[in-house]
């Protein structure tokens, strides 16, 4: 009997990006060090635009990080990530709403919360909880 | 929903992991199951009872609060 609902491998990467995505990541916070203690060395980079590289980097290797499957994948972590996902919407819409109040309790410009950020803190808070989901089955 | 998996794999002497190859789940998904944190699919429900050799309402019944 097959079950297409719980077909979790469906839609996934192989487990091997995790590793590809993690290993974007540090390359993307290795960079970042080295920029930071080395400003002298980097004169003719466009700031701006390294900045723009470097963050959609780094959330390309979360994305691939979240994306790809489990070594185990079957129906409960699929169940787990199909809540997680709903929380992760939950808390992006919130912290769309409440990031110009925030702002305005510290006194900076309203702009409300950027793309990017926002893509980050949701696929940041994605991977947390289902690791914490996870470990409290 | 309550179920009788542990008692049932103890009669065969199996342990969560060989449970786990035989119905392709991981053991901590046999693990959720059988302290109740989990309620499985009908699929895989039926696959462990056809395991064990017995009806799907021998190893899961409904308890109260269902």
């Amino acid at each position: 009997m097959k079950d297409q609902f719980f077909e979790p491998k469906h839609g996934f990467l192989p487990n091997v990006f995790r590793r590809i995505g993690i290993a974007v990541i540090v390359g993307v916070l290795v960079s970042i060090v080295t920029f930071k203690l080395l400003p002298g060395q980097f004169k003719l980079v466009n700031k701006e635009l390294l900045r723009i590289f470097l963050l959609n980097t780094f959330i390309l290797g979360l994305l691939l990080v979240v994306w790809a499957r489990d070594k185990v994948e079957d129906e409960m972590t699929f169940a787990i990530r199909f809540k997680v996902l709903g929380m992760t919407m939950i808390n992006g819409v919130l912290l769309l709403l409440i990031a110009p109040i925030i702002q305005l309790l510290f006194k900076e410009p309203v702009t409300g919360i950027g793309s990017q950020q926002l893509v980050v803190s949701m696929l940041l808070f994605y991977l947390l909880m289902y690791f914490v989901q996870k470990r409290a089955r | 929903m309550k179920n009788s998996v542990k008692v049932e794999r103890a009669k065969l002497s199996m342990t969560q992991h060989e449970l786990a190859d035989k119905v392709a789940v991981s053991r901590q998904t046999i693990n959720s199951i059988e302290a109740g944190r989990y309620v499985p699919s009908t699929v895989l429900a039926l696959k462990i009872a056809k395991v064990f050799n017995c009806m799907v309402e021998q190893v899961f019944q409904l308890d109260d609060l269902d």
